[in-house]
């Protein structure tokens, strides 16, 4: 009995006492499904996309296009636009070599599929500063976001073993929603939310530890390899995937890429060749790689390699071998990142996440009711607990509008300006900050209030979306769609469907009589 | 009634530095004996660290007295130290 009773104890407090990051990292890990969907919308300077291509007449255009700019390149890579990954670019990268005064590292660009011109598009943080912000923050140092995220993930799993251990009747609960009494409801709200996606709560918790532990476990590995070169290396064995061969350094013609490409073609059947990865290019020992989207297991592309001197197939024994805990870590690395997923499995990976956040809402938004109604505690804690009612409103409601003010910021804030992705996520945390103190500012008005106002607020942000990209851009919905575009157009159905779940939220709170009963209306719609 | 842990500062030091120390302890102490190779067995140290972790904090929270809680921990910690120091020493003498 008290072991499930300590149990209970700390299944609340760690489950409380970051629980207003676990949220942001929820929210903001889901929104990083979708990274190329929100890249895509945040530039409109590329073009709606017709239909799919066939890579085979693109070609042209990228070998044109890198015989100007990757002369000196030792690796090239093509992507071209393929399913969710809407865009056509090139990769290359230059050695380091003072003679020839070009840029050494990586350079890239992006072309228009149709003409073949490189797109000049807006500077902006794009999906992929959504997502880095739910493992680094923002404002802080990357190592130290790298700690407090790992932290926070750290309780989360603490919360979610500690919330198997105090649930008996996990499978019952698991069906159990009673919605007559107040606080039951709530508590039977959070169970679901809890139980129904646990093993992707768990699968998502322990591998986004593992994913950062070179950070937070480093006293592990320095007390085998120390903190010298042997520490360096050992870091290199585990994650660097050495090319198949490396370079002769003798200059050898390379046959052409369009040959190569019916080769690989051909060995690939019918399937759509999403990147072309040209190592050494010019070398005696160059070779291409031909990548199609994997259509089983966790590996995001299947890849065949040719001879670039020759032509002939390289032999797959000599594809790099992962050893087992390699394996292992790859394997969570690519269940959390989700990278293989395909729409649906997508979608379901989203509202997993989503979910999640929904389950740490219900759990703080329970936490003050329990104490609200506590006979025991009516005295001095109150201060406290206003505060925390009041900042649950900004947080809940607060950083969805936030998100939503991201996405305004990209088509409001003028294309010229300097620092212009910063000030897109500035944009987000000013936001925030607003909604974060806009329920204190109207103290005399009930907490329902402020619940209405901000949920009516996000379905505006939300509902208004598609009509600003109307306004600000030819990617606008109906050009999407009638050209088949469901990416982009994907991008504003979402908003739309996120804006009118925040409405219907809205309208849910005032029916309710009792004061501060919105808490338990609100949780439905806690989706960006 | 509400239960909570006595010495609940204590408590959540113990759990949050303590708990650190030994899961670290216990990784290394494992990395050393594994039966795999060095890089792999530190690798999976590591990944098994937060389960270490995970059940040196359940372990402070859930005993029944502050100094069983500590001792609990500082016999981990004394056990992994003797195996690292034990595997150093038969290293050196191999």
């Amino acid at each position: 009995m008290k072991f499930r009773q300590s149990m209970n104890w700390l299944h609340t407090w760690s489950g409380l006492v970051l629980c207003w990051l676990l949220y942001f990292m929820f929210i903001t890990g889901s929104a990083g499904y979708f990274d190329h969907e929100i890249d895509r919308w945040m530039k409109p300077e590329i073009p709606v996309q017709q239909g799919t291509f066939d890579t085979r007449s693109l070609l042209p255009k990228a070998e044109e296009r890198l015989q100007k700019v990757a002369t000196e390149a030792d690796q090239i890579y093509i992507e071209f636009p393929l399913s969710r990954y809407p865009f056509f670019a090139l990769w290359w990268h230059n050695p380091k070599d003072v003679s020839t005064g070009i840029k050494p590292g990586w350079h890239s660009e992006l072309l228009d599929p149709n003409t073949g011109k490189t797109i000049e598009f807006r500077e902006t943080g794009g999906g992929e500063l959504l997502y880095r912000m739910h493992y680094i923050l923002h404002y802080i140092p990357k190592s130290l976001g790298h700690w407090i995220t790992s932290l926070g993930a750290m309780l989360m799993f603490l919360a979610l073993i500690s919330g198997i251990v105090i649930h008996r009747r996990i499978f019952k609960d698991f069906f159990s929603f009673r919605r007559g009494n107040e606080k039951r409801a709530w508590r039977d709200m959070h169970n679901i939310l809890g139980v129904l996606p646990l093993p992707f709560y768990l699968m998502i918790t322990y591998s986004g530890l593992m994913l950062l532990m070179f950070s937070t476990m480093i006293a592990i590995p320095v007390a085998q390899y120390g903190t010298g070169p042997e520490l360096r290396s050992a870091y290199d064995r585990f994650f660097s995937e050495p090319p198949l061969r490396e370079a002769s350094g003798i200059k050898a013609s390379n046959i052409p890429l369009s040959t190569m490409y019916n080769s690989a073609k051909e060995a690939m059947g019918n399937d759509p060749i999403s990147f072309i990865n040209i190592h050494h290019p010019g070398d005696r020992d160059a070779f291409v790689e031909f990548g199609t989207p994997s259509k089983s297991g966790l590996d995001t592309f299947s890849p065949v390699a040719f001879d670039a001197h020759n032509g002939k197939p390289l032999a797959s024994e000599i594809q790099h071998q992962h050893t087992p805990t390699q394996g292992f870590y790859h394997t969570m690395e690519h269940l959390h990142e989700g990278l293989f997923a395909g729409p649906l499995l997508r979608w379901l990976y989203f509202l997993s996440g989503i979910m999640g956040a929904g389950m740490v809402a219900t759990g703080a938004l329970l936490w003050t009711r329990k104490e609200r109604s506590d006979p025991m505690k009516n005295n001095g804690n109150d201060k406290v607990l206003t505060i925390i009612e009041r900042l649950n409103v900004g947080v809940i409601i607060g950083l969805p509008i936030a998100i939503a003010a991201y996405f305004w910021s990209n088509r409001l804030l003028p294309v010229g300006i300097s620092d212009r992705a910063n000030w897109e996520a500035n944009s987000l945390f000013i936001v925030w900050f607003i909604t974060l103190l806009q329920p204190f500012l109207n103290r005399n008005k009930s907490l329902n209030a402020s619940w209405t106002l901000q949920l009516k607020i996000a379905s505006a942000a939300y509902i208004f979306i598609p009509v600003l990209n109307f306004a600000s851009s030819d990617n606008h919905l109906f050009n999407a769609v009638s050209h088949g575009d469901w990416v982009l157009a994907g991008f504003d159905i979402a908003m739309l469907m996120f804006g009118v779940c925040f409405a219907l939220a809205s309208l849910k709170v005032p029916i309710q009589k009792e004061q501060n009963y919105s808490l338990v209306t609100s949780q439905g719609s806690t989706s960006p | 009634m509400k239960y909570a842990p006595t010495f609940i500062k204590y408590r959540i030091l113990l759990a949050c530095l303590g708990g650190y120390l030994v899961a670290n302890l216990c990784a290394i102490a494992l990395s050393k004996i594994l039966p795999i190779s060095m890089d792999e067995s530190v690798a999976l140290a590591m990944a098994c660290s937060f389960l270490f972790y995970t059940a040196a904090i359940i372990w402070v929270f859930s005993t029944s007295t502050l100094k069983s809680a500590s001792l609990g921990l500082l016999i981990a910690a004394l056990i992994s130290l003797v195996i690292v120091v034990g595997s150093q020493f038969l290293e050196s003498a191999a």
